[in-house]
């Protein structure tokens, strides 16, 4: 038997079924809606939570992502990927939540090179990608979210400018900044 | 001194990170409960938008009644080069009537100031009149012609007009 052919018709199914339910939570269906929660919410969560750094924050990010969804889905025309979609409503969101964060002393003096210093529980551990995982949460914060953005997510850094607010030059300047930091705090711990 | 990463094993690194992960806490029973309230929040929405809605409705319905029953030359002279006389004939007899309603009330014992509004007013008039002379169907022309008259109007109204106590 073909395995390739097996798969396609396995895909076809999958985004089939997701096109019926997402015109079924577009005609106000929850069932549906809780179905599409359930095959994307950890996708969504791992955006969140290397975006912001912080699990309380990504898990609260995380329900304002699909509490917008249910807003927003009657907008979806099927133009893009859903799940492509999706993401940029995530990573709206999480923006969004980024932007009202800010305290006033940060956005008076642009103080934007603060890191994490605290590692989360379950990244204590040091193996492989936990452990860059980890490095990538130490980053300065649009350092991290440039990286996540472009090397994670794959962005482009003309959509990443756009969403920052930065110029193109500056998102390639804190990509670059970011991997050399993370490839020198990676091998500090190798050694 | 340690050696850095290679370059290749650092973008297998990324290639290698997950790309989902659970959140601790079930986030499913929150979000079921904003959009039960986002749902409510919509009917509700619905329901105060009625009354105002008919509420400007009833003000546009009359509002339209009124421009069609006391302008009843604007919907034929659209394109007609004596529509400018019209609507200054038309802007006399309003303020003839307003003023014999009024009790014939003597402008110039008016404040100066309120003199002045009018006066500039009038004038203003007298300068557009006289523009679509030459350019009789300048709508922009004409739109500000029936702005000084209503304006004119107005003032007119807000002078004279019985200024009731309230308590």
């Amino acid at each position: 038997m073909d395995k390739s052919k097996v798969i396609d018709a396995k895909e076809m199914f999958n985004t089939d079924h997701e096109s019926e339910l997402i015109t079924r939570a577009q005609q106000g269906d929850q069932q549906a809606f809780h179905q599409i929660y359930e095959n994307h919410y950890r996708r969504v969560y791992a955006l969140c939570w290397r975006m912001l750094a912080d699990k309380d924050s990504a898990e609260d990010v995380c329900q304002e992502v699909f509490v917008q969804l249910w807003q927003k889905i009657s907008n979806f025309r099927g133009e893009s990927k859903f799940a492509t979609w999706l993401h940029s409503v995530a990573t709206n969101t999480v923006l969004g939540h980024l932007r009202k964060q800010k305290n006033w002393i940060q956005r008076i003096f642009s103080i934007e090179e603060q890191t994490i210093v605290e590692a989360s529980e379950e990244l204590i551990d040091d193996s492989s990608s936990l452990a860059l995982d980890n490095k990538i949460q130490q980053l300065p914060e649009r350092a991290r979210l440039v990286f996540v953005l472009f090397a994670v997510e794959g962005y482009r850094h003309e959509e990443i400018a756009k969403m920052l607010n930065m110029a193109v030059g500056s998102s390639k300047s804190q990509y670059h900044r970011a991997k050399s930091l993370l490839r020198e705090s990676l091998s500090e711990q190798l050694a | 001194m340690s050696k850095l990463i290679s370059e290749q094993s650092f973008e297998n690194k990324i290639a290698n990170l997950p790309k989902e992960m659970t959140p601790k806490r079930d986030l499913w029973q929150g979000i079921e409960k904003a959009i039960a309230v986002s749902k409510q929040d919509a009917s509700d929405e619905k329901k105060n938008n009625t009354i105002p809605m008919a509420w400007a409705a009833s003000v546009i319905a009359a509002v339209l009644l009124t421009w069609f029953s006391f302008s009843p030359q604007m919907q034929t002279t659209t394109v007609d080069a004596n529509l400018a006389s019209i609507m200054k004939q038309d802007f006399e007899q309003q303020k003839k009537l307003m003023l014999t309603s009024f009790g014939q009330p003597e402008l110039q014992k008016l404040s100066k100031e309120m003199q002045t509004q009018l006066e500039e007013l009038s004038s203003a008039r007298n300068a557009i009149d006289k523009a679509l002379q030459n350019d009789p169907t300048n709508s922009e022309l004409l739109n500000l012609l029936r702005w000084t008259q209503k304006q004119e109007l107005e003032l007119i109204k807000q002078l004279y007009t019985p200024q009731w106590q309230t308590i």
